[in-house]
């Protein structure tokens, strides 16, 4: 082997992955489509005029034989028609606001207070054990308690978005501020940089990149919140459109739902990239380059 | 004694169980280039920490320009080995770091300091954009940019290669020599101590004592030529001797 770790080159990247993605559909469409079809032939008894049979007819009948039959899987055509058909806009919009809005709740609190814990020691080991206990709960452990306190309205769906995200926006932003680099802090305060200055003009920024790339996770663990806390009910979002669309035996909508919450994920990672490319450009530089 | 700028007398300093320096005794004189040598854990890093005002002596004291130095000491500029540069700041927001911290820096200081150090058309790239020597200099002129009394170099050339490193050794000459700053540096290499200092300072292994201090008598500006000649070899030779008992003691410690 030439080079480890055997690499191609970006266009052989993308046209596998099309074809892998090709696949995927060839695989769904021919296990949901009508293809194989076979032909029965039929012993039709004909009627005489007194009622009783006359005669018999063999009449040849062909009948499709999907792999997989409706409802147990939607062909990749109806389940493209169904999203146009249950008003996904509005439950995309709902899930969306809620969670940048739990999003921004959460990481409000937890980053000025992870920085204050990566710079007290005694502060963190004030919190660090309520977070212990907090952070091993899944999202939807909360769920019933703030079903029973709230109710189905947004505040049970923010709530359970924020102490699911709040633990790991800590421990994120806590983790970001003990990996700074002390010879930093060294260097600037032998340049003359007070307690203040060090703060903003060396810790924050030296800290940044890391919390960031943490909030990228939680913003990712948001989404699993939001699902969670729209089990409950509720009018409009993508975890009610595909609980709600389950009891009707709907599986295109489901599919539906199930497909958007993938696609918006990855737009909001994506715009998170960008976002970050934005405020850490200096991480995303190489050697040489200008 | 009035050209005495860094000094530290009877200097002990204790972490807990652990001795790192105990008695030592060493003055520094106006442009003077003192270079410390010594084996790994005798204490020279922290010396350097004690003068720059990042720890205070367990007993004794460290003087700056006849002041006891009594807490972080901006006019002694630290530069360290792996260059400590701030990621997010181009070239230029490194250099302007320290005069920024107290209202300003004129871009002009810092275009003069760019030359000095000879970095010219890197100015708004960023640390990542350099190479290990590059960086090196950016440090170097974030540090005159304070207009230090001393600098304070902590193994500066340690992580460079070989080539880079000579390069870099000569530049410091250079520097040195233009600006008339005091240096104390710290190394591990004999050849460097050698082309770098006036006097060479080697330290006892742990606790850390001030062993032999002799004055460098090889003529600037110095070369790699001057490495083959009786006078280097011999001098060499006897710090190397004196270096490896330091060692040797060291190793005994230890085992």
């Amino acid at each position: 082997m030439r080079r480890f770790p055997p690499t191609i080159p970006k266009s052989s990247r993308l046209l596998y992955g099309a074809i892998g993605i090709a696949i995927f559909f060839a695989v769904w469409w021919i296990l949901t489509a009508p293809m194989f079809t076979e032909v029965e032939t039929r012993r039709v008894a004909i009627d005489g005029p007194t009622g009783e049979v006359e005669s018999y007819k063999e009449v040849r009948h062909e009948v499709s034989r999907a792999i997989v039959n409706p409802p147990g899987l939607e062909t990749p055509g109806n389940t493209f028609r169904r999203a146009f058909e249950i008003g996904l806009p509005q439950h995309i919009l709902a899930s969306t606001l809620r969670i940048l809005i739990g999003f921004l709740i959460s990481v409000s609190l937890a980053v000025p207070l992870g920085i204050a814990m990566g710079l007290f020691p005694r502060l963190r080991a004030l919190v660090s054990p309520i977070v212990s206990l907090m952070r091993p709960l899944p999202s939807i452990a909360w769920v019933p308690l703030f079903a029973i306190w709230f109710g189905v309205d947004e505040t049970q769906k923010l709530a359970v978005i924020f102490v699911g995200s709040f633990a790991a926006a800590l421990i994120y932003t806590v983790e970001a501020t003990l990996k700074v680099d002390p010879d930093l802090i060294r260097a600037a305060t032998n340049l003359g940089a007070g307690r203040r200055q060090l703060l903003t003009r060396v810790l924050l920024p030296a800290a940044l990149p890391n919390i960031l790339s943490g909030l990228k996770v939680v913003l990712a663990i948001c989404w699993t919140c939001v699902i969670s806390a729209e089990i409950v009910g509720g009018q409009f979002g993508l975890g009610t459109l595909i609980w709600t669309k389950k009891e009707l035996s709907d599986t295109a909508a489901v599919l539906v739902g199930m497909a958007s919450i993938s696609v918006v994920v990855l737009v909001m990672d994506a715009a998170f990239t960008l976002a970050e490319r934005r405020l850490v450009p200096w991480m995303f530089l190489r050697r040489g380059a200008s | 004694m009035s050209d005495v700028v860094l000094a530290a007398r009877g200097v002990t300093q204790r972490f807990g169980e652990l001795v790192a320096l105990e008695g030592l005794d060493l003055e520094v004189a106006r442009g003077g280039f003192v270079v410390v040598v010594g084996a790994s854990g005798c204490g020279k890093s922290t010396m350097l920490n004690l003068f720059a005002g990042f720890d205070q002596p367990t007993e004794g004291h460290v003087t700056l320009l006849g002041e006891p130095v009594a807490g972080i000491e901006p006019r002694c500029g630290m530069v360290f080995q792996n260059y400590a540069l701030f990621p997010w700041l181009t070239v230029r927001g490194n250099i302007a770091f320290g005069p920024r911290l107290r209202g300003g820096a004129s871009d002009e200081r810092v275009s003069e300091l760019i030359r000095t150090v000879g970095i010219e058309g890197f100015d708004d790239h960023y640390p990542a954009q350099l190479s290990g020597g590059m960086k090196q200099r950016v440090a170097l002129a974030r540090t005159l940019a304070n207009d230090p009394e001393v600098l304070l170099c902590d193994e500066p050339f340690a992580a460079l290669d070989a080539m880079t490193r000579q390069v870099m050794q000569e530049e410091l000459s250079r520097l040195a020599a233009a600006t008339g700053k005091t240096v104390v540096f710290i190394t591990h290499s004999i050849d460097e101590a050698l082309l770098l200092s006036d006097r060479i300072v080697v330290m006892t292994a742990r606790p850390g004592r001030i062993k032999t201090s002799l004055e460098n008598p090889l003529p600037r500006p110095r070369s790699a030529k001057q490495q083959l000649t009786p006078e280097y070899l011999a001098l060499k030779r006897e710090i190397w001797e004196s270096v490896q008992e330091e060692v040797l003691a060291h190793i005994a410690a230890d085992a």
